[in-house]
């Protein structure tokens, strides 16, 4: 009997300490008791420790996914490098070609009377003495041993010598080289020469100017057809100077070429004369 | 494998230098002047590696320019193999280590080569020179070596060493 009533009045206890509970954590800015701190705590931190294990690995997640695109988005973008590299290269071979192809037009217009081989310069002289040049067409092209070599600006020289597919050229700046010319002015006959002094400078040394011809500063010269290698009329260079010697027939000239020997890119080798 | 591997290295060397040459000294004259980077590798692989070696290099060497850039084969071939050879035998009076023997050999190898060279080009050519412009365009390219010579010595030096090394060789060099 005592007993039942002391379970009685423990349950009636539990009951009221429960809403007690109750009605004194049922307010909004209520504070949290160390108690429930603690509890909270308990469980707080590992859930904290949970969370933040999850978040990463989900984040991770996205990070691996990411990693994927961007590997994909990289691989596309490399892929569209190369093509556009390739583009590159293209245009520049084309904007390269238009420019050798625009050279080769205007060598070819620029002596409609000679059937011309337009090649290209493969490297100049190597030495302080000599002046040979080699370009890219040979015997394959029809260039044969002395045959004349001009520019659009004139006269560079005569093949030397012929491999298949390459040529050697001595200029006339070449100081074992030269040129029977004429001045356009008087139309009197000269020889120009190579001279180891002028070469570097790209002049010529007039000599055998005929007694009472006085040659004056931008007299044109021209080749004159004698010689037998270099047709008539193409443009050798101009005076820069005339010097009067002792004796008359030793007075000397030099002449400045018309074509830039250091800068010599497309040469054309005269093959023969258009036949109308 | 040694002795080709530096046969391949030597030819490589050659061709290299002649394209140096062409395409960089010519671009670079000093004053008007080109220098002379052949005379630089056979005087000095004469000079390291003997007559024989310097030879051999400085004909192939000439041989190559002879074939491709002169007027007449056979000039610049017997031009660089006398220089190879001749470095090759004033090399046993000079210090290998000696880094002036070097320099002074190249400097007056160049005047020796190039007035031999000149003097050849005027007897078999109509070639037209003034001595004075002709002494003038060679100090200036053997200065112009001695220069070349000291910023290239030390792989000249290692280059002779290797061919050295692989020299007791039947067929190499």
């Amino acid at each position: 009997m005592r007993n039942k009533f002391l379970k009685t009045l423990l349950i009636i206890i539990g009951v009221i300490v429960l809403f007690s509970i109750i009605g004194l954590t049922n307010g909004k800015n209520r504070e949290v008791t160390v108690v429930e701190a603690l509890f909270s705590d308990i469980i707080t931190v590992p859930q904290r420790v949970y969370t933040h294990l999850k978040n990463w690995i989900i984040k991770d997640k996205d990070f691996f996914s990411d990693i994927e695109k961007l590997k994909e988005e990289n691989k596309k973008l490399k892929q569209e490098n190369v093509q556009l590299t390739d583009k590159m290269v293209d245009y520049e071979l084309l904007v390269s070609e238009n420019n050798v192809l625009k050279e080769h037009l205007k060598m070819e217009s620029a002596y409609p009377d000679y059937e011309v081989v337009v090649a290209e310069v493969i490297s100049g002289s190597n030495s302080n003495w000599e002046d040979v040049i080699l370009i890219n067409k040979g015997k394959n092209s029809g260039i044969l041993p002395n045959m004349a070599v001009i520019t659009t600006e004139g006269l560079v020289g005569y093949v030397e010598s012929v491999s298949d597919d390459t040529a050697k050229i001595v200029s006339i700046i070449d100081a074992g080289n030269s040129v029977s010319g004429r001045v356009v002015r008087t139309r009197d006959a000269i020889v120009c020469m190579g001279s180891s002094l002028l070469r570097e400078n790209g002049r010529l040394k007039a000599t055998y100017i005929p007694l009472g011809v006085e040659l004056v500063e931008g007299d044109k010269i021209e080749t004159s057809g004698m010689g037998g290698i270099y047709p008539k009329g193409i443009a050798i260079g101009e005076v820069t100077s005339f010097t009067v010697k002792k004796n008359p027939s030793e007075n000397e000239a030099i002449i400045d070429t018309f074509v830039d020997f250091n800068r010599l890119e497309t040469v054309a080798v005269i093959i023969g004369e258009v036949k109308i | 494998m040694r002795k080709i591997i530096t046969t391949v290295i030597i030819i490589f060397i050659i061709i290299l230098t002649v394209l140096l040459q062409i395409n960089l000294l010519n671009v670079v004259p000093l004053f008007g002047v080109k220098a002379n980077l052949g005379i630089v590798l056979v005087a000095g692989i004469g000079l390291m590696s003997g007559q024989l070696v310097g030879g051999i290099v400085g004909g192939i060497y000439g041989l190559i320019l002879d074939v491709t850039f002169s007027k007449l084969i056979g000039v610049q071939l017997l031009l660089y193999t006398i220089v190879g050879i001749i470095t090759g035998r004033i090399s046993r009076g000079f210090s290998k280590d000696s880094k002036m023997a070097m320099v002074v050999i190249v400097f007056l190898t160049t005047i020796v080569f190039e007035f031999a060279n000149v003097l050849l080009l005027s007897l078999l050519q109509d070639f037209k020179i003034k001595l004075f412009s002709v002494i003038v365009v060679i100090l200036l390219e053997a200065i112009y070596n001695v220069i070349l010579t000291m910023l290239l010595q030390k792989w000249i030096v290692s280059l002779g060493e290797m061919i050295n090394k692989s020299k007791n060789s039947y067929y190499l060099l």
